[in-house]
């Protein structure tokens, strides 16, 4: 009777044992696949929702990868200054093509591949550190089972993308500190390389990077060595800020125009100030505060939480070495220096209900995400009875999380500074302009999403990179646009400063919209105006 | 549990007795009446400080009150406008929004009221009944995990007077009642697995289930440790041998009587089992036709993109600060001495790890799921009374730690320090009032409340109590706020004695 109210079954040791070889040598694959089932979802889930363009920023980041194949003046030399060359560079193989360029994919791909290789370099990172299976997998969950992450990965943004090369340099740097091969040295230098040309951030963890070398050296008390570690890293590792300082000197003259030039950073944040809208500004307390509540709403509470014990628990690992424990700081870089941007105001965020109502720039937070996965992984390989507790209440808060949809990004996509509803100016270029010839006399600067909503190719568009075109054209613009898009009487509004005033009679306003205003040419000056590329190829 | 009962000696059970009279006595002082002049007759005001002045009471007492005098769920209009807002309006009909797992247990007290001619105040009784219940539930529970005796009654004193159940013991709320089925739901996890106590758990969930929803989340860790527990495994040379008992099965036989229940009422509601009211939105019936028009353009301007669960994952930085550390709400605030309670739970873990895990796994649960929930506040509330429950386990913890650090100083001090500052906060509110508006409700009011316990403490120095204890004992001899002072000094003298006696234990803690 007893046997009949019991279920009985055996495992046989040794198959358990193939099972758990089988995970081990199999498990990197088939995480790749399954990431990259669930990226290729998402992008799909996201473009069928329109949602994947709603950042503003993702549609100039297409814009600009367009305009180096495809304009008026295209070339090299549109990658610009205003941000970073990387993700511009990697679109250029597939921006070419309409539906690329359009649906976003052009910039999502290189986010997307990125989100699959961070996946694989925690669970790779996580097994460096003797994490067991569990760990690794739970911390490629934490990782990957956030909405924000998943968002993020779908769209033409940056910030997949950094946190891959992040996460490898910050990867490779850790193997270094644990065996000293030089190999893995020089593939961190790499990697921060490319992280230096994706975003600022990439600049912070070079330097904090090229400190950990000194430190390495100098715990190995050889002052020699040192230099040489020294030298060996910032050649490879500062060849991208080098790079960058060069292109600024050859393509406008100024090897700072990237930090000081009209469309930087810089310039915004001091609109900012003047606005007073820069609370951060020299407020440590402040700016530690809302970068905080920027990571809780981009990693979740309880991930968070996780993390933080993670850290504690591996720097008084006493399995770690040293060496180990200090290369692992460099999880914390990005925390570092956006609190140290906030503060410098080099950076600005808002976080609604304490300064303003929008989430302009939360998406920092998310910075954050690769180290918070790291650390969540190594403390639930640690925290081993409470493993059960731990993924039981990951998965129930997980179910609400993505139950609700709740993706901070998403809002501040799609609700206040970060997202442009241009779609009735954009709409009516697409409709009034299309079928007809002419140029459209636009500030690319200001109004990139227009741009990019109106489908139309960009060779119709006449702004600041085409060269003799913008400088003919904001001189007489009757004789080169046939339509001038802009804001007018904003002097941020480069069109509307550049313009001959005058020539404006020659127009009416057909329309007038929040985001811009549409002139037309009258109907007696369209004969006389260029509506040929003629000005050829230019320098 | 039941052995343990069973093993009791008739001495042991009057002494018991003795002390449930002694705990619901001392209880019963949160009593309060809306009749200043015949404090033991209570009306249907749902005046400030009076027995009725949250809608969690008047609400589910409206249905007790339907059942008994109408034998029907429905409320007529009066009802329905006493129990607003918590009402939902299907068909012309009204109801409550709640589960009615705790009207339908105050029946019998309703009834007994009646008889007595106490109908309100013999009802309202029901919770201070089951508040006792709990007091000895928590005393097993810090027994089982190897508590002194004296330090188990310390952390069942404490979760009763030290906490904000001692004011929501005198409400007609689901807190007591939800913590009385995890507490018991504890103990039948840490017995041994029996057809019983399989079927006892089982009922168990069913009836946590009909007194809130989120008793089901609360049990399930509780469950997964029970299902765990029907599983043997034996470790051999080659093989590892995994028996799985069936009985396991049988928890779904306790839960099934429970869910027709629920499934009864939903239908006799709403025409499905699964109709529950608790999804419904509350009637705007009684709302004035401003408000309508204010309300129905609101959700014309409805965000497509707005979270449509009740457990939102971005409220919940917001959460954990309101019910954590906030001045408004929050254990830091209103009950330190819980957090001691993390202490017993890292000595806990040393000697009794799966225990500990499980402890642990239903505090975070309760913390999690109410930090995500829209209103942590809990309306107009007193402290962070979605974490009752939560309070109930941290305290038998705090217990579990005095018992084992009753000879060090310094914890001993600071135990006596935070236990008193939390009796003295909860004894407030139990001689005033529950509705404490949250902080920005408290700023956009015409005459400014305070949104702290400062409120309790400002309505007590102005001589205002409704105590029903305080009313008809000692209104001639004395004023509100000194017999708060003499309320207070009794209730910390009963811990200190107990903490005396559990320092004067000699065995060693388990």
């Amino acid at each position: 009777m007893k046997k009949f109210l019991n279920l009985n079954f055996t495992i046989s040791k040794s198959s358990l044992q193939k099972a758990q070889d089988f995970a081990e040598q199999y498990m990197p694959y088939i995480l790749f696949v399954t990431l990259s089932v669930i990226s290729v979802f998402f992008f799909y889930f996201y473009y069928h929702n329109q949602l994947g363009l709603a950042y503003n920023d993702a549609r100039s980041h297409l814009d600009i990868g367009r305009r180096v194949v495809e304009g008026l003046k295209p070339g090299a030399a549109q990658l610009g200054s205003v941000w970073l060359p990387l993700p511009h560079i990697l679109m250029i193989p597939t921006i070419w093509n309409d539906f690329m360029w359009h649906s976003g994919l052009s910039g999502a791909v290189q986010s997307m591949v990125s989100f699959v290789v961070t996946g694989l370099v925690i669970y790779s990172l996580l097994g460096k550190l003797k994490v067991g299976l569990a760990g690794r997998l739970f911390g490629v969950l934490v990782f990957c089972a956030n909405m924000n992450i998943l968002y993020l990965q779908s769209t033409a943004m940056t910030e997949l993308l950094l946190i891959g090369v992040m996460t490898l340099g910050v990867y490779e740097l850790i193997l270094w500190h644990q065996d000293g091969a030089m190999n893995h040295l020089i593939k961190s230098s790499f990697w921060i390389m490319l992280s230096t040309l994706v975003r600022y951030d990439g600049w912070f963890l070079f330097m904090y990077s090229t400190l950990l070398v000194i430190i390495y050296g100098l715990r190995k008390k050889s002052w020699k060595m040192t230099e040489g570690l020294f030298i060996l890293f910032c050649t490879l590792g500062g060849f991208g800020i080098f790079f960058w300082v060069v292109w600024n000197a050859a393509i406008f003259k100024d090897p700072l125009y990237f930090i000081f030039g009209p469309y930087s950073a810089h310039a915004q944040q001091t609109q900012l100030e003047g606005a007073g809208v820069l609370a951060t500004k020299h407020d440590l307390i402040l700016s530690t505060r809302m970068y905080t509540y920027a990571l809780v709403y981009n990693s979740g509470m309880l991930p968070l939480i996780l993390s933080g014990l993670g850290l504690f628990v591996l720097l008084r690992d006493k399995a770690l070495s040293t060496n180990v424990k200090i290369g692992a700081t460099s999880l914390l870089a990005p925390l570092i220096f956006n609190i140290l941007a906030l503060y410098l105001g080099h950076s600005v965020l808002f976080i609604q209900g304490i300064s303003g109502n929008t989430w302009f720039n939360v998406r920092y937070g998310i910075m954050m995400m690769s180290s918070i996965a790291i650390l969540a992984g190594y403390f639930f390989y640690k925290a081993k009875l409470f493993r059960p507790v731990i993924l039981a209440l990951f998965i129930f808060v997980t179910i609400f999380h993505f139950g609700n949809g709740d993706a901070v990004t998403i809002d501040d996509g799609r609700v206040g500074s970060s997202q442009k509803n241009v779609s009735e100016v954009s709409g009516w270029l697409n409709k009034n302009t299309a079928n007809e010839k002419g140029f459209i006399l636009i500030s690319a600067a200001s109004h990139d999403a227009i741009i990019f909503s109106s489908g139309l190719p960009m060779k119709r568009y006449i702004h600041e990179g085409t060269g003799a075109y913008w400088e003919s054209a904001t001189a007489s613009p009757d004789r080169w646009a046939r339509w001038i898009v802009m804001r007018t009487n904003d002097v941020n509004d480069q069109t509307f400063r550049l313009l001959n005033k005058d020539a404006l009679e020659k127009y009416e306003l057909v329309n007038s919209y929040p985001f811009a205003d549409i002139y037309q040419l009258k109907a007696e000056f369209v004969p006389q105006v260029n509506t040929e590329p003629v000005l050829g190829k230019q320098k | 549990m039941f052995k343990t009962l069973r093993r009791l000696p008739i001495l042991k059970a009057l002494c018991m007795i003795f002390a449930g009279l002694i705990i619901a006595l001392l209880l019963s002082v949160a009593l309060k009446t809306n009749n200043l002049e015949e404090p033991l007759n209570l009306n249907r005001s749902t005046m400030v400080m009076g027995p009725f002045e949250s809608s969690n009471t008047t609400s589910r007492f409206a249905l007790v009150e339907s059942i008994v005098k109408q034998s029907t769920f429905f409320f007529d209009l009066d009802l329905a406008r006493f129990a607003v807002p918590d009402v939902v309006e299907n068909n012309g009909k009204f109801y409550t929004s709640f589960t009615p797992g705790i009207s339908f247990v105050a029946v019998p007290f309703y009834i007994l009221g009646q008889y007595l001619g106490l109908t309100e105040l013999i009802t309202l009784f029901s919770t201070v009944v089951f508040a006792t219940l709990n007091g000895f539930a928590l005393y097993f529970l810090g027994k089982k995990i190897g508590a002194s005796t004296p330090a188990a009654m310390i952390g069942s004193a404490i979760f009763l007077f030290a906490t904000n159940a001692l004011p929501y013991s005198a409400t007609l709320t689901q807190h007591h009642l939800s913590t009385l089925i995890i507490t018991l739901s504890l103990l039948n996890a840490l017995s041994k697995r029996t057809v019983i106590n399989n079927i006892l758990f089982g009922l168990l969930c069913g009836v946590g289930f009909l007194f809130d929803f989120p008793n089901l989340f609360m049990l399930f860790p509780v469950g997964i440790y029970i299902l765990a527990s029907h599983f043997e495994i034996k470790d051999t040379v080659k093989n590892i041998q995994v028996q799985f008992k069936l009985i396991a099965t049988l928890i779904v036989l306790g839960l099934l009587p429970m869910l027709a229940i629920f499934g009864w009422y939903n239908v006799q509601l709403t025409g499905s089992p699964m109709g529950f009211a608790q999804f419904s939105a509350r009637t705007n019936y009684f709302d004035t036709a401003e408000k309508k028009a204010r309300d129905l353009e609101a959700s014309q301007h409805k965000d497509p993109y707005q979270p449509t669960l009740p457990f939102n994952t971005r409220q919940q930085l917001d959460g954990v600060y309101i019910l954590l550390f906030s001045n408004e709400r929050s254990w830091l605030w209103y009950s330190p001495v819980v957090l001691l309670g993390l202490v017993g739970l890292i000595i806990l873990y040393k000697s009794q790890p799966k225990t500990t895990v499980l402890l642990v796994a239903v505090i975070s649960t309760n913390i999690l799921l109410y930090s995500m929930f829209g209103d942590p506040w809990g309306g107009w509330s007193f402290g962070p009374r979605y974490l009752i429950p939560g309070a109930a386990l941290m305290s038998v913890m705090v217990g579990y730690a005095v018992s084992s650090l009753r000879r060090n100083i310094f914890f001993m001090t600071v135990f006596l320090v935070a236990l008193t500052y939390s009796v003295a906060i909860s004894a407030s509110s139990a001689l005033s009032t529950t509705a404490i508006p949250p902080k920005q409700e408290s700023e956009a009011l015409i005459d400014y409340i305070p949104y702290t316990y400062e409120y309790s403490f400002s309505l007590l120095q102005s001589g205002k109590s409704q105590s029903i204890a305080y009313l008809t004992f000692a209104r001639q001899f004395t004023d509100p706020y000194t017999f708060y002072l003499i309320y207070t000094g009794v209730l910390c003298a009963i811990i200190y004695a107990l903490s005396i006696a559990a320092i004067a234990e000699k065995k060693k803690t388990k």
